[in-house]
């Protein structure tokens, strides 16, 4: 089965192949984050700094700044951990045309350990102006939303898990920034991104067979966020519940949970990470630990509704 | 061209407008700016290949003034170049202005927004090797404090093992920094073995002696990135500004910027 990183690798290579002035910069991970493609076809424009990411990201300015694109990519806990100050205050503040991918987020990164787990580089680079902020969730999307994210020529953060739970069923491939709904539900919609929509999924088919109406809302675009699609998906339903691959605070359930407060107040709980710095393990282990799966999303979703039972209806 | 003692009046010239420009706007780093007034000069007038009508000319020379917080002299090169219009003298520091406190690229003739120091010396490195094999020149200019930073060292291996012999580093020895004597807050060692040992050929000048900047900051000689160790005094030229570290960020007041003046003239 492809995996995220392998379509990426693929996506770029291509990339490569159109945008001639395209410059790829590494961190000693190729191997891993699978832009070796790129760099055996265009040895020329693959940039390699080292174990050194700061200024590999500096780099990637400065390449920019003399005119060229860039897409600078390593382990995101590293890229965003150690290359901030260089993106806010090149990338994002001057709006370059780089994209930075950061491989390897969230706790899928599994045995590894915590240290090499991002859990809230979302919410970091949501928090950047001028930045648009992606996180797939299967190999189509990828592979659909790299070039679209080149197309800007504007600062982006592609975020991409090291795992992979399959395909998600959507009718057509994802447009940059468009929400997809692909359930509909009156009880409460589940908000997911990235590799969170798959228990989602699971944990909607356990809540229908107990006739609870469960809709499920897959949000690739975490930034720019599409407000009017979102808020008309969640009008009508009594609670929300958002899943994701990160700490909650400030990532997906931060965007949606801030949308909701200003225009559509209602109950929004967070199924992403608590709080905690999770251990490291096998990914399906840690997805079970850090309540990614389809009996805890479930249990938040009961809770959620249990919470609106003494609430007026929605509107 | 410009002759030396023409370089040394302007030098003159934009050390008066860097301290008024300060004194106005209220706040600024009035030493740091002094200090390196002589490299900017020699750099602007003489050396680097600039187009003020067109900023954009993809074969002009790349500045990069890493050490960010000197920026009041280098903005005095770029109204008296005309790269800037001169309604923004005023403006220095203000809001809405586009001189701002440290440069931002968004400023004509500013090629990197920098401020956070080490920031510049890596995307300088950038620079070289997004512009290599086109003839153009990038020219970094950084503060001796700060090369404690770790970046400008990932940055100087990269560019010693990449060959980036387009690229300069002059280094602003003024044994300064804010709090204090390099010496005192972080003993730097020996600079120019720290430098041969990643590889750079290194310079060493006169940072106030025009003719001999005029030399140091020529096109280097192979293809290894050049270091020009300057060394230079914090202050220069403002008899009770020079090494004085409490000149670092305070603006003078207006007699005392009377008095820095009148040595100016």
């Amino acid at each position: 089965m492809t995996t995220l990183r392998d379509a990426f690798g693929g996506a770029l290579a291509s990339a490569g192949d159109t945008i001639d002035d395209l410059f790829v910069v590494d961190g000693d991970n190729h191997l891993a984050t699978r832009t070796t493609g790129f760099r055996d076809r265009y040895p020329d424009r693959f940039v390699q700094a080292g174990v050194a990411e700061a200024n590999m990201v500096g780099l990637a300015a400065g390449l920019a700044y003399s005119g060229h694109r860039v897409v600078a990519c390593t382990f995101a806990a590293f890229l965003i951990g150690r290359g901030l100050q260089m993106i806010r205050d090149t990338i994002a503040l001057d709006r370059l045309p780089v994209i930075l991918v950061g491989t390897h987020a969230g706790i899928s990164v599994g045995q590894d350990g915590v240290t090499h787990m991002a859990l809230d580089d979302v919410a970091i680079m949501r928090g950047l102006p001028n930045m648009t902020v992606v996180v797939p969730s299967d190999p189509r999307q990828v592979t659909a939303l790299l070039p679209q994210l080149l197309a800007l020529e504007a600062p982006a953060y592609l975020r991409i898990s090291r795992w992979g739970l399959g395909e998600v069923p959507t009718r057509q491939g994802p447009t940059l920034g468009v929400p997809i709904l692909l359930e509909t539900g009156a009880d409460c919609v589940i908000v997911a991104s990235g590799l969170g929509v798959f228990p989602a999924l699971e944990a909607r088919r356990t809540l229908i067979a107990e006739r609870i109406s469960v809709g499920i809302m897959l949000v690739h675009t975490i930034k720019p966020l599409d407000s009017s699609a979102v808020l008309e998906y969640l009008e009508t339903c009594r609670a929300v519940v958002v899943v994701e691959e990160s700490w909650s605070k400030g990532g997906l359930f931060g965007a949606i949970a801030e949308l909701l407060a200003e225009n559509l107040p209602k109950t929004c709980l967070a199924a992403g990470l608590a709080d905690t710095f999770p251990d490291g393990g096998t990914e399906a282990s840690l997805f079970d630990a850090y309540g990614l799966n389809s009996d805890s999303i479930a249990g938040l979703v009961r809770q959620a509704i249990a919470m609106t039972s003494g609430q007026s209806p929605s509107r | 061209m410009f002759g030396d003692d023409e370089l040394v009046l302007k030098a003159r010239q934009l050390r008066r407008e860097a301290l008024e420009m300060i004194g106005t706007a209220g706040s600024g780093h009035p030493g740091p700016a002094l200090s390196i007034a002589d490299i900017v000069t020699v750099l602007y007038y003489r050396i680097l290949r600039l187009n003020p009508a067109w900023p954009d000319d993809p074969s002009r020379d790349r500045f990069v003034l890493s050490k960010g917080h000197g920026c009041a002299v280098l903005y005095a090169a770029l109204l008296d170049r005309g790269f800037v219009s001169a309604t923004e003298r005023a403006r220095f520091r203000r809001h809405g202005g586009l001189l701002q406190g440290h440069p931002r690229a968004s400023a004509p003739g500013i090629e990197v927004t920098t401020g956070p120091l080490g920031l510049g010396a890596s995307v300088a490195a950038g620079i070289a090797l997004g512009t290599r094999g086109t003839g153009v020149r990038t020219v970094a200019l950084l503060g001796d404090g700060e090369l404690q930073a770790g970046i400008v060292w990932e940055a100087a291996m990269f560019a010693a093992e990449r060959r980036l012999g387009n690229l300069m580093f002059v280094i602003d020895v003024n044994g300064f920094q804010y709090t204090g004597r390099t010496s005192d807050v972080l003993g730097l060692g020996d600079l120019t073995a720290k430098w041969e040992a990643f590889g750079w050929m290194v310079r060493t000048v006169d940072g106030h002696d025009i003719p001999g900047l005029t030399q140091a900051l020529s096109v280097g000689g192979d293809d290894r990135p050049t270091v020009v160790l300057a060394q230079t005094i914090k202050g220069r030229g403002v008899s009770f500004m020079e090494n004085a570290p409490e000149w670092h960020g305070r603006a003078p007041t207006a007699e005392e910027l009377g008095n820095a003046l009148g040595e100016l003239a």
